[in-house]
């Protein structure tokens, strides 16, 4: 008894040695970040208002600084420190939209209604400053593909006045002074989206197919000029999901006591044989954003929008028709900037373009994902990715959005380049 | 017959210590805690008759017994690849249990019944802040108290047999940070917290065989204490308040059945003890909060757990070097409960291996003090909580120091 007793007591001995060995406790390993088979001294982004950091019906201080470019520049200075000069915009810049009120309710499934504010734009906004240039940042909000050889573009686009030091030059020109060996180039929304004026967007009715070819050739020629640059070619996104197109429902919604009712709204649009009617909006009609907390006031005895006297105006309404057309003109816009792509990577050894498709990052938010315990979806104010504009990103939108391009690049170059934490920036602030 | 009263009150400060899976505490004396936690077979003294109530009917002695410590946890967590995010828990913060034994023996002294309040289950898991996962968890924290009557029968001069109804009372605590930024950058805040009751069964056997050898073998039953009316408060901007209302919330703690069976070996100068312990967490497949009052923000929460059954390994020794003076040594190996994919910084748990040491003095001559040291670690651990998506690598240790003083009526 005494031995087997002895001998029971080894096991354990046994079992310790092996698992205190094989648990032993180390700090840490520091990541290493690396940039893999992607060289680069300096980077430039090309772009919209996506790429000046338009936020909030505004460009300013506070949107520049988180910008997406910007916050792409973070993360590659981990790996090589980099510049990365902004046209800043101090204080205001533009003039901004902020949350003034928000009337949430304490009703399940009610939409909250917000009330804005706007701040006023600082009075020198637009004073030229490209004596601070060249600017890494070549983001111009409303820059059109067709533009981008327009020789007037100053006279018609404040953002291009302002860093443009002769009067004549075109885009393409600014482009090309300062060396980028790494470029993003994110263009085409403004196809879609006519950008009239502040705080109203319009949709641009004129499109040519061609010219967008050329245009965006020929500003590929000029990047690809530098014989060591590496360009990533963004596509347009599902612009249609965002929510200035779908964030008001095409039935109204009367709430009393948490209990709803709908009423139908009324539309003034073109019948299919292209006469100017009034008919009761559909689920395929977009009631745009503009028109949030103007639908249902009294306007001299009528309701705006619930009755056929008062039908919503055309310029808050992207009916059916508009909707199929601006749809198919993205996916022209798409086949044309991939079928770019592949021909001119075919004219060298190696591959200079990189195309990153946009579409999967902005399904995903239909559904919504969770990141860090932290939900974002495509909905206005409470989404997460939505500035107030219902187009353009928050700080956290834009890190998302820069998630995309870093796990692009860690995917096609071997590299490491750290993540963004979602948790570091913040979304919509609330009143 | 001779009427034996014995009170042990044993204040016990240990702090997060882990077995049986990062919320299964125990220590239930220093002793034990000192010999790696074994010693299910040992009727030493009353502090016996929650680890295994048939044993208490052959501890014959009276003390008076009580202990404090500290302990220092230590988790460290990496981000998931690519990320160069690294944080720790807070290192000032600690967990203190309490308990208390008493027993006293009937005039017929095959019987001896006892009362013990003890703090089996337990973690705090307190981050900074301001850090990357600080929507899933800025501070958490579970406390089960178990007041347990028992009753233990001595068969004969080699057989003991208890059992113990088990009163449980759990306290729940989840407080984390809201996405929502108010104009000056400042977040949302929201906290749960409530307690829920329940009762269970704890029934012991004692085998006493020769007398260098006795086993230990316990039963405890699974228990699932429901909270009922927690509070649920949020802080958020002004404009979100009525979204956001202070309301009341139900959920439940699920606490495991478990088998325990050791042995132990006694010689003049030395005993040796090893358990092997067996925790049923099956039963914990989530958790779900589920509030009084849904808005447009609030909606009830599922939390996926999937717990899987998770087991102890427990050696220890003790030599008596004098009369008095005792020294004793042990190690403990226990695997974590928490599979993969389910890894929360709620508590991050891992299989962890711990090695304790101790030793007892005499201070007077009926006074004694036990004095224990236990030192647990773990592996790195890798895992994404795929709930809420958040990936990471953590690494975890903790020291602890207890103190017990007795004294022997």
């Amino acid at each position: 008894m005494r031995n087997f007793y002895s001998q029971l007591v080894l096991v354990p001995v046994y079992l310790f040695i092996v698992l205190a060995i094989s648990s032993c406790r180390s700090d840490l390993d520091e990541l290493t970040p690396g940039s893999g088979a992607l060289i680069f001294e300096n980077f430039v982004a090309i772009g919209d208002g996506y790429i000046a950091g338009y936020s909030n019906w505004g460009l300013y201080e506070f949107s520049q600084e988180n910008s997406l470019p910007n916050l792409l520049s973070q993360q590659f200075s981990l790996v090589r420190e980099i510049d990365f000069d902004q046209p800043i915009l101090s204080g205001s810049g533009t003039g901004y939209n902020e949350l003034e009120s928000l009337s949430s309710s304490a009703c399940p499934d009610i939409a909250n209604t917000p009330i804005f504010r706007s701040i006023p734009s600082s009075i020198t906004w637009n004073n030229n400053v490209s004596f601070l240039g060249p600017f890494n940042n070549k983001g111009i909000p409303g820059l059109k593909v067709d533009q981008l050889r327009d020789t007037s573009l100053v006279q018609t686009n404040p953002f291009f006045q302002r860093i443009s030091p002769n009067s004549g030059n075109t885009y393409l020109q600014e482009a090309q002074n300062i060396e980028a060996d790494l470029c993003l180039v994110w263009l085409g929304s403004q196809e879609i989206l006519q950008f009239s004026s502040f705080n109203r967007f319009g949709i641009d009715q004129d499109f040519d197919a061609d010219e967008f070819r050329l245009a965006y050739t020929s500003l590929m020629d000029s990047m690809l000029a530098n014989s060591s640059s590496s360009i990533l070619v963004a596509n347009i996104p599902p612009i249609l999901s965002f929510p200035y197109f779908t964030s008001i429902s095409s039935s109204y919604i009367q709430e009393e006591n948490c209990i709803t009712s709908t009423l139908p709204i009324y539309i003034s649009t073109l019948s299919v044989d292209g006469e100017k009617i009034v008919r009761v909006a559909t689920e395929k009609d977009h009631i745009l954003l503009p028109a949030l907390n103007e639908i249902g006031k009294e306007e001299n005895g009528v309701r705006v929008g619930l009755s056929p006297e008062s039908p919503l105006p055309d310029s808050w309404v992207m009916d059916e028709t508009e909707s199929s057309t601006l749809q198919s003109r993205i996916n022209v816009m798409n086949s044309i900037i991939s079928a770019m792509v592949s021909e001119l990577n075919a004219d060298f050894n190696r591959q200079r373009l990189f195309q990153v498709d946009m579409s999967s990052a902005f399904e995903a938010l239909e559904e919504g994902i969770t990141e860090d315990g932290i939900e974002l979806n495509n909905q206005y104010i409470n989404g997460g990715v939505f500035s107030l504009d219902g187009l353009y990103f928050t700080p956290r939108g834009n890190a998302y959005i820069a998630n995309v391009f870093i796990e692009y690049v860690n995917r096609s170059f071997a590299a490491s380049i750290p993540l963004i934490s979602l948790a570091d920036y913040p979304a919509v602030f609330f009143p | 017959m001779k009427k034996y009263f014995l009170i042990l009150l044993g204040l016990y400060v240990p702090l997060i210590s882990f077995s049986n899976g990062g919320i299964e505490l125990s220590l239930f004396s220093h002793r034990q805690a000192s010999m790696g936690f074994a010693g299910i077979a040992i009727a030493h003294r009353s502090s016996i008759m929650y680890q295994n109530p048939g044993a208490l009917a052959f501890v014959y002695q009276n003390h008076i017994q009580f202990g404090s410590g500290v302990i220092a946890p230590f988790t460290q967590f990496r981000a998931e690849t690519p990320n160069l995010y690294r944080e720790e828990m807070n290192a000032d913060a600690f967990y203190s249990p309490i308990y208390a034994y008493g027993s006293w023996r009937t005039k017929n002294p095959n019987f001896t019944f006892g009362v013990s309040l003890t703090n089996p289950f337990g973690y705090l898991s307190s981050w900074p802040e301001e850090w990357k996962g600080r929507f899933i968890v800025q501070e958490s924290s579970i406390r089960v108290y178990h007041l347990q009557p028992t009753i233990s029968y001595r068969i004969n001069e080699q057989w003991g047999i208890g059992v113990g109804v088990t009163g449980s009372l759990g306290s729940y605590l989840l407080r984390r940070a809201l996405p929502v930024s108010g104009k000056d950058a400042t977040e949302g805040n929201s906290e749960l917290s409530g307690r829920g009751f329940n009762a269970g069964l704890n029934v012991g056997i004692y085998y006493r065989p020769s007398s260098s050898v006795s086993f230990g073998f316990s039963y405890k039953s699974a228990m699932k204490l429901d909270i009922n009316d927690g509070t649920a408060s949020f802080t958020v901007p002004a404009s979100l308040q009525e979204a956001y209302p202070t309301t009341s919330f139900r959920t439940s703690l699920r606490l495991p059945q478990n088998i325990t069976f050791g042995f132990a070996y006694y010689r003049p100068t030395f005993t040796l003890a090893m358990d092997l312990s067996l925790s049923d967490w099956r039963q914990f497949e989530s958790q779900e909060i589920i509030y009084e009052t849904e808005t447009s923000l609030i909606e009830n929460e599922v939390f996926s757990r999937q717990f899987t059954s998770s087991f102890s390994v427990r050696m220890g020794g003790e030599y008596i070097l004098t009369e008095k003076i005792a020294l004793r040594a042990g190690w403990y190996y226990n695997s974590s409960p928490i599979q993969d994919g389910f890894l929360s910084p709620e508590f991050p748990d891992a299989d962890v291996v711990g090695l304790s040491g101790g030793i007892q003095i005499p201070l007077a001559s009926k006074l004694s003090m036990d004095l224990s040291y236990v030192y647990e670690f773990s592996g790195e651990r890798t895992d994404i909580l795929l709930d809420a998506s958040f990936g990471g690598t953590y690494v975890s240790s903790s020291n602890s120091i207890g103190i017990g003083i007795n004294y022997t009526l």
